[in-house]
């Protein structure tokens, strides 16, 4: 199976490698080689073996802007309303309210380069490109900020030590709308777009506890439920 | 005058008061403020802008977004009535029947429809975003000190049942038009006279020092309502503009008037501060108004030149993105 994208890819990398599934995976990471530069979307040593591919391509492309967006609470808290979910009734009215069509551009924006990737394997690849869903957000503030902690990030500088974690309903709201940006970009482009697995999320649409990977990532056992779903759609 | 170059006609002779370069301008109007705004902006004036865009949005989408074109996300204000009303419903003494335009499935707000690109996307957001907007309104008229209001038309709909005032036609941009529901109003002298009155006491209680400058757009109507040729409402509708805005500045201390109106529609100008639409103001028509308007009307003096720290938005994302990247990267790293 040939596996396109970027730390979202870890986990069904690990998964694949305990299940002794060969894996042909090629890294999309804005400090991996492969990155876009200049007026090419493929660097011309990924083009020669692209060109020679076969099989499904599955994508794992993007799937943090979310995170870029609204892990951390910022100086000013912000929110918006999510026209498909329920704003909580308890919701702070002191959050400055963000158009939700600003925060879509936003995000958007900030995945541009991934949406062009994916746009690129729809468009060039003769044969089928499969797009799979980010992994959804882990509900629990005490073991995201310790996972940042844990990683060596200043703290202070991040605005982590003073504003903390963004509240868990935001970050739904983000992954959700980032997912939607990814599954509307995939209907343009005629890609199939696997959600994640069912098994995996909790009744609030959040990442079960044993799946949790890092405070953005999901680990190996939710690695192996995606590798299941990509045989399926093989 | 017939001697001058164009550009070199100065109608301004005196001004009453000077625009300190730290003082907080508000801006509001018709499409002609925005100019004023903008400039005043570049040149390095306290543009105040009390409706400021999340820094989580870039800048770009902000722009789109109609943030920062005027102090507040009011969009253009074109009668009296409609800053009058404003005023009354950022006091929460006023709240219009009307609560939303649909377009399609978006909603529109019927006193800045044009103001989300597309509309809003449920009515909840558009709730919030208007108590928001209000709040930001009443909190700029707080903490101006000197406002800037250009008025630009006479006409306009309103509800038959509570007399709100719209700033386009319903049914043009959203909702349906119902002769029933909606009426057609050219406001007379009398009505822009008391309407500015209102909100101009409206104003200064809520700030007795503010400074008030008055503009008239020189921008010729699009169309009229009334039955007759747009030429003749335009003349109509400009002229009850500036005789109120006199009459205004004549009657109430620290009101004034500065005339861009007659720098742009002006014989000397010879229609060349005119667009080829024949309607929008060219860029060196604004130009010439912006010259003579910080010459009398602004605080003398070198602009100072605004810092180019990086904003408070940059910072803020790079340090998120840092921690998101930093994440990513190690997850990268550790493929067993």
């Amino acid at each position: 199976m040939i596996l396109v994208g970027g730390s979202h890819a870890t986990a069904i990398r690990q998964a694949a490698r305990s299940m002794g599934v060969d894996l042909n995976f090629h890294v999309f990471h804005r400090n991996s080689p492969l990155w876009p530069s200049g007026k090419e979307l493929f660097q011309p040593e990924f083009l020669a073996e692209f060109n020679g591919l076969e099989g499904t391509i599955f994508s794992s492309l993007g799937g943090n802007s979310h995170n870029v967006m609204g892990l951390i609470e910022h100086r000013a808290p912000f929110d918006f309303v999510h026209p498909r979910i329920k704003t909580k009734a308890k919701t702070d009215d002191d959050r400055t309210w963000v158009p939700f069509s600003a925060v879509k551009q936003s995000i958007e924006q900030t995945a541009g380069t991934f949406l062009r990737l994916l746009q690129g394997f729809a468009e060039r690849y003769p044969g089928r490109v499969v797009h799979l869903q980010s992994p959804p957000q882990i509900e629990d503030e005490t073991f995201i900020r310790q996972g940042i902690v844990d990683k060596g990030t200043d703290a202070r500088k991040t605005g982590l030590a003073k504003f903390g974690i963004a509240p868990a309903a935001l970050r739904y709201k983000l992954w959700r709308l980032n997912s939607e940006i990814f599954e509307e970009r995939c209907a343009e482009l005629g890609v199939k777009f696997v959600p994640v697995p069912s098994a995996s999320i909790t009744r609030s649409g959040f990442l079960k506890r044993k799946y949790w990977g890092d405070p953005t990532h999901a680990n190996a056992a939710y690695g192996k439920l995606v590798l299941e779903q990509m045989r399926q759609h093989a | 005058m017939g001697g001058l170059a164009g550009e070199a006609v100065d109608p301004v002779v005196s001004f009453p008061f000077r625009v300190g370069r730290t003082e907080r301008v508000v801006t509001a109007g018709s499409c002609f403020a925005q100019h004023i705004a903008r400039y005043l902006t570049e040149q390095g004036f306290n543009h105040y802008i009390a409706e400021r865009p999340h820094t989580v949005l870039r800048e770009e989408v902000a722009r789109e977004h109609n943030y920062g074109m005027f102090s507040a996300r009011y969009g253009n204000i074109y009668t009296a009535r409609q800053l009058r009303q404003l005023l009354q419903r950022a006091h929460g003494r006023f709240v219009p029947k009307e609560e939303y335009w649909l377009k399609g499935e978006r909603y529109l707000d019927p006193f800045r429809p044009q103001i989300n690109p597309g509309g809003f996307h449920s009515l909840e957001e558009l709730r919030r975003d208007r108590k928001q907007h209000l709040e930001r309104v009443l909190h700029a008229f707080k903490a101006a000190r000197v406002f800037v209001f250009t008025l630009g038309l006479t006409e306009a709909w309103v509800d038959r049942e509570d007399g709100a005032v719209f700033p386009i036609c319903p049914g043009v941009e959203g909702g349906t038009f119902s002769p029933d529901r909606y009426a057609f109003v050219n406001f007379s002298l009398a009505e822009v006279l008391l309407d500015m009155k209102l909100a101009i006491q409206a104003l200064r209680r809520l700030n007795p020092k503010l400074k008030i400058i008055l503009t008239v757009s020189p921008v010729p109507l699009a169309a009229t309502a009334e039955d007759r040729h747009v030429l003749v409402s335009t003349t109509l509708s400009k002229s009850v503009l500036r005789v109120a805005a006199d009459t205004l500045s004549r009657e109430i201390a620290n009101v004034a008037y500065f005339p861009s109106y007659e720098i742009i529609t002006g014989n000397h100008a010879q229609g060349r501060y005119f667009d080829r639409d024949l309607r929008s103001v060219t860029e060196e028509g604004v130009r010439h108004v912006m010259r003579l308007f910080f010459q009398h009307a602004a605080e003398e003096g070198e602009a100072p030149v605004p810092a180019k720290a990086p904003s408070a938005r940059l910072r803020e994302e790079d340090a998120a993105r840092e921690v998101a990247e930093v994440l990513c990267d190690e997850a990268l790293l550790d493929p067993t």
